[in-house]
């Protein structure tokens, strides 16, 4: 299999801090709320919802204050600095492209596109019109894609 | 620096979504399935599937092996058609896939398939092996998105004593059986189910030899160039900056992303970028030229067409164009997700 996106690798001390962070799970409309509002590329121009870092709080059961003009400091205790630079370095290149996968960690650590309204989606469908053709009006690069998924026409047999 | 705030706490959610707690020893023991089906305070019987970790297979084309086996697809009549194969592999990454019968459906007998369909699987065998075939993706989406169990009872495949193993859908995008050998995890067998629960596409193996002869045999080889893409720093030899869907379907990622370089076998084409997305098992193809202006003499400035779409042997594919751009999504997903994916590739 190709190698994904190349990407500096993660000290190995940073990337344990981000495993000892273990299970905790954003609030689940965030993801939705931010897609629904925003394309990615407007997301600097957003303000986060003001309960928002009440919310992550809670999730990670400390108390600590909301960061004032500095990123993420003092969040994750004494490792704050190392965490939050890889956040920074993860977030970022995830952001700019929401999909790709980290090499430099593990191929197990992946960004999962979320749940999306219907209305959402029903927006994007709504964008080009579909039409509906044989298999034969399909290009050869359809039918070489689709090939490679296993898909080949009742007619490659004739 | 509110902006960069904002930025990584939105990072920081997302990436808390994904990771996956996995132990500093690299062993899976302690990245347990969710089974919340049937976990937890269920007797177990002789028969009843138990909740499981999720399993790992060895891939035959990771093995010295001969393998024949029967490929069966629902067509767009619903019917399941069947073909037959050969599968070499030396173990050392050589393949060759060859097609050896085809029946249009489950009684009729195999016959010799047609030209189109052999040159089909000699074009398209390096990635019939590598896509159609069912791999295992990251382990996040695994664990996200399927629940794991297996049958206590073996099943017997090939005159092998195999382990059914089945990947709940959690997404409801359709489960996927696999059936490996109960000694060494070798695939011998799996199906994929659609979101309606019926066969999709499913393959069993009927012979098994780890002791093949493979002198002589003409491994598969790749028809054009390719590489993989690793992001802007590979825009220059794309010829191009890719287009992004806005919209994958839930608990999909990009396992992996390759440029196809164009050639005399694909005129009026530029260079392709092919993108994989995967939920751990299902895959989504969107794939993207450039058409060449000077082959078809046309303009393509602000050129929106309709996108054509159609089922092409189980395969759900659309292709339309914005501007000189070509698109193209595929995926065994529903037309649906195909159309949806596709519209969030065009601008609002």
């Amino acid at each position: 299999m190709s190698q994904p996106s190349h990407q500096p690798d993660l000290p190995q001390q940073i990337a344990q801090d981000l495993r000892a962070l273990g299970g905790v799970q954003a609030p689940s409309e965030l993801w939705q709320r931010v897609q629904e509002e925003r394309s990615f590329t407007e997301l600097g121009e957003v303000a986060a919802p003001e309960e928002l870092w009440a919310r992550v709080q809670a999730e990670l059961g400390m108390e600590v204050a909301a960061p004032q003009g500095r990123l993420l400091r003092g969040i994750f205790g004494g490792k704050s600095l190392a965490a939050a630079a890889a956040l920074l370095i993860f977030g970022g290149l995830s952001i700019f492209n929401p999909w790709s996968s980290p090499s430099g960690l593990s191929q197990d650590f992946v960004v999962l596109a979320p749940q999306t309204s219907e209305s959402a989606r029903e927006a994007f469908r709504s964008r080009a019109q579909f039409q509906k053709v044989t298999p034969q009006e399909m290009s050869s690069i359809s039918r070489g894609l689709a090939g490679s998924l296993g898909g080949f026409m009742v007619e490659d047999d004739a | 620096m509110r902006t960069l705030s904002l930025l990584s706490l939105v990072a920081s959610s997302l990436f808390l979504l994904a990771c996956d707690p996995v132990d500093q020893g690299g062993a899976s023991s302690e990245n347990l399935a969710l089974s919340s089906g049937s976990s937890g305070g269920q007797a177990l019987s002789g028969t009843s599937p138990q909740a499981i970790e999720i399993p790992e297979f060895e891939y035959p084309e990771n093995v010295a092996i001969e393998l024949e086996r029967v490929i069966h697809v629902r067509n767009l009549n619903g019917i399941l058609e069947r073909t037959q194969e050969t599968f070499l592999a030396d173990g050392l990454g050589n393949i060759r896939l060859n097609v050896t019968g085809f029946s249009p459906d489950q009684a009729q007998a195999f016959a010799t398939p047609s030209t189109m369909l052999q040159m089909n699987y000699l074009n398209q065998m390096r990635f019939m092996v590598k896509y159609r075939d069912p791999h295992l993706g990251a382990q996040t989406a695994l664990l996200h998105n399927f629940t794991w169990t297996e049958d206590a009872v073996p099943v017997q495949v090939a005159g092998v004593n195999c382990i059914r193993y089945t990947a709940k859908s959690l997404q409801r995008y359709g489960d996927v059986e696999f059936l490996a050998d109960a000694q060494t995890g070798l695939l011998l067998g799996w199906t994929q189910f659609d979101a309606s629960g019926a066969i999709s596409m499913k393959m069993e193996a009927t012979s098994v030899n780890l002791s093949p002869s493979l002198a002589g045999v003409a491994w598969s080889v790749p028809l054009v160039a390719e590489q993989a893409f690793s992001g802007p720093n590979d825009f220059a030899a794309l010829g191009y900056e890719p287009m992004e869907p806005a919209y994958l379907p839930a608990g999909f990622y990009q396992e992996e992303a390759w440029l196809r370089f164009s050639g005399p076998s694909i005129p009026g084409i530029s260079n392709m970028l092919v993108k994989v997305y995967s939920d751990g098992i299902h895959l989504v193809f969107v794939a993207q030229a450039n058409e060449a202006t000077q082959h078809l003499g046309l303009q393509f400035a602000n050129r929106v067409t309709d996108v054509f779409e159609s089922d092409l042997g189980g395969i759900r594919v659309a292709e339309g164009s914005i501007g000189e751009r070509r698109l193209y999504v595929a995926s065994l997903l529903s037309m649906e997700e195909i159309e949806t994916i596709f519209g969030s590739i065009y601008p609002h």
